[in-house]
């Protein structure tokens, strides 16, 4: 009689244990490392501030699939928090992670890039929105990267104040013709006459994105750079548009189709 | 029609792997938000809703074991209130909610623009055993971007439509080794010590 | 990410999911999207090689999934009705745009690589791969519904629009193609 009492009395224990451990699941889950927690907290906490989602995922990634190690994800999440915080926009910064994870660059050289393009954003959002001009984060966006790509800021500084009315979108596209001419060799002193020339009337300087690729052709051809510089001025203060300067250089749709030759061509 | 022979049958393993492993280009992240605003709320009257819920098949299955312990349970639970109560997580309210505010992201206006775009790199010897492109277009990832080999050019190819606009971009070798286009010559620094090439989409008369 | 999970696990919890969305809970749609917005996005991607318009068509497909969606038996699993969903849609972009120039496979044409003697003896992948890119969308995508996502033919028969014999030869036909165009045994 006792035997049997105490053999139900098992089978009852036991049923009730394996009653709990079917209903209530969240026991047997496997607690997480530390460094995992702390990789996922972080990971809230970017994505809380406004950092997008998708990126956060793929920087994760990068440690799941052991590309980058947990400190590497976390100083990369941490860089991506701060330039967050500091009210800045981000997609500049979000697009260089984007560029340096594909790249495969380590992370311990992307983000003193994403610092420095930070502090550029900083410097630039503040010295565009003194004086009330309208300004938008596109703006801040296109010069902190001109900026960041070596134009100097005192170039800016000196478009803004010799130009306190003109619109935030003019000053960002001349900002980065300055740039890309700069870069394709062009002295400063036609750099700037050709602003100057451009930011005299509002709106023009945005329909111009494409002259220093029309630059590049034309040198390519033959033409020297002082003679297209005051051909483009000239035509800056005639109120001409970039197509007129096609045509006054004589560059023809054929020329633009092929790409320099050599080992690779793009056909547009 | 031919009548297939046994030998026909027999593929090389490599071809199953190949299909297993082929990636999947990467859907962009305004795909969800971009659906969700195109739905409209449903209005179902009582009776349809009715009338589906007694056409949902509804399948039972036990083991043995699992009712008794599932009877054993109820009867503890019965017997006494101290089993731990939980509400079920609905994880899908937390979803939710982030879906929600990602609802309230603008949907980019998506405009046909589309102009065809081919990339060439030459290799004359073969030297790459893969080659992809990524740039500002594909935030840089290389999924659904291999380029193919041309044997009779010698070249690696991919064609792409893709918006007026600038795009900057490189060539990823083997999976590692990032190079821009040697044909092209505009390139801009791209911080990390190397340089895209620049490449213009578009009406060559007309601005980006 | 693919999903491994148990076949009749998953459709359960789809079905779930459209029942929740048929009864008025819109936001449930949003777990179906996340679930096969990849697998569809890619796949209309590699018909039409541009990522915008890939993302309209993708986004009419699961719209019109929306709407259609009482059409939907939820005892099946969801993603071959939603493929066969988006391949109309590409199906009617194609006869509205015409043919397009730059390598746009025509659904029924065959192209091959340069036919050549294989250089090794070892399957080379990476020509696979390139060769899986070339292969016509139909045949491809019978080979990644069958290899890749294991799904039954019954399955990939629904996913195409087309019976279930006609799935086994797409299949069949399709890894015969593969197979010739990296050339053979």
């Amino acid at each position: 009689m006792k035997y049997e009492r105490r053999l139900v009395m098992c089978w009852l224990w036991g049923l009730l244990a394996l009653g709990l451990f079917w209903t209530t699941p969240d026991l047997h889950a496997a607690p997480q490392s530390g460094q995992t927690a702390e990789l996922a907290d972080a990971a809230a906490a970017v994505r809380q501030c406004g950092v997008s989602s998708p990126l956060v995922d793929r920087i994760l990634a990068e440690s799941v699939e052991g590309r980058m190690t947990g400190e590497d994800v976390l100083s990369l999440l941490a860089a991506l928090d701060r330039a967050c915080a500091s009210g800045v926009p981000l997609y500049p910064l979000e697009a260089k992670v984007e560029e340096g994870l594909g790249k495969r660059v380590p992370a311990i050289r992307i983000v003193p890039v994403l610092v420095t393009l930070q502090e550029s954003l900083q410097r630039t959002s503040l010295a565009l929105h003194a004086g009330g001009r309208a300004v938008s984060d596109e703006d801040v966006a296109t010069i902190a990267t001109a900026v960041s790509q070596g134009l100097p800021f005192d170039t800016v500084v000196r478009l803004l104040r010799e130009y306190p009315a003109a619109p935030g979108a003019d000053v960002a596209a001349a900002v980065k013709l300055a740039g890309q001419l700069r870069k394709a060799g062009v002295a400063d002193g036609d750099v700037n006459a050709f602003l100057d020339a451009g930011l005299a009337t509002e709106g023009v300087m945005p329909r111009w994105g494409g002259f220093p690729r029309l630059f590049m052709l034309a040198r390519r051809q033959g033409v020297d750079a002082e003679s297209v510089m005051s051909q483009a001025q000239q035509l800056l203060r005639e109120g001409g548009t970039l197509p007129d300067l096609y045509n006054a250089l004589g560059i023809t749709s054929r020329d633009i189709r092929q790409g320099t030759g050599g080992s690779g061509h793009v056909s547009q | 029609m031919h009548t297939p022979d046994k030998r026909e049958r027999e593929y090389p393993a490599g071809l199953y792997e190949a299909i297993r492993g082929y990636e999947d280009a990467k859907a962009p992240a305004e795909l969800l938000p971009g659906i969700l605003n195109g739905l409209k709320p449903r209005r179902l009257s009582l009776w349809q809703r009715l009338l589906r819920l007694m056409r949902e098949p509804v399948t039972v299955s036990f083991t043995p074991a699992r009712g008794i312990a599932t009877v054993a349970v109820l009867a503890v639970a019965l017997m006494s209130l101290q089993l731990v109560w939980y509400g079920a997580e609905a994880p899908v309210a937390e979803r939710t909610s982030v879906l929600l505010a990602e609802r309230a992201v603008a949907v980019p206006d998506a405009a046909h623009g589309t102009v065809p775009v081919r990339f060439v790199l030459a290799d004359e010897l073969r030297r790459n055993h893969s080659v992809a492109v990524i740039g500002s277009f594909n935030q840089w990832q290389d999924g659904g971007y291999s380029m193919r080999y041309d044997t009779a050019a010698k070249v690696w190819v991919l064609d792409l439509m893709l918006p007026r606009g600038e795009y900057e971009y490189v060539f990823l070798v083997d999976g590692r080794m990032t190079i821009p286009d040697p044909g092209i010559s505009l390139v801009r620094e791209d911080n990390f010590g190397s340089r895209n090439s620049v490449l213009y989409v578009g009406d060559e008369t007309r601005e980006i | 990410m693919r999903d491994t999970s148990n076949a009749i696990q998953g459709a359960s919890r789809d079905a779930e999911i459209v029942r929740d969305v048929l009864d008025g809970n819109v936001d449930a749609f949003s777990l179906l999207v996340l679930r096969y917005q990849q697998r569809a996005y890619a796949m209309v991607f590699r018909a039409v090689r541009s990522a915008s318009l890939a993302a309209d068509l993708t986004q009419d497909a699961f719209i019109q999934a929306y709407e259609k969606l009482e059409q939907f038996s939820p005892g099946r699993p969801f993603y071959p009705w939603l493929h066969a969903i988006a391949l109309n849609i590409v199906r009617d972009y194609y006869r509205k745009e015409g043919r397009q120039d730059i390598l746009h496979v025509d659904i029924d044409s065959v192209t091959t690589i340069a036919d050549e003697p294989p250089a090794e003896a070892r399957l080379d992948m990476d020509r696979a791969v390139a060769a899986l890119e070339q292969l016509p969308i139909l045949y491809r995508e019978a080979l990644i519904l069958r290899y890749r996502e294991e799904y039954e033919f019954t399955e990939v028969a629904r996913a195409l629009n087309i019976g279930l014999s006609a799935a086994k030869m797409r299949v069949k036909r399709g890894l015969e193609l593969l197979r010739d165009m990296i050339g053979g045994e």
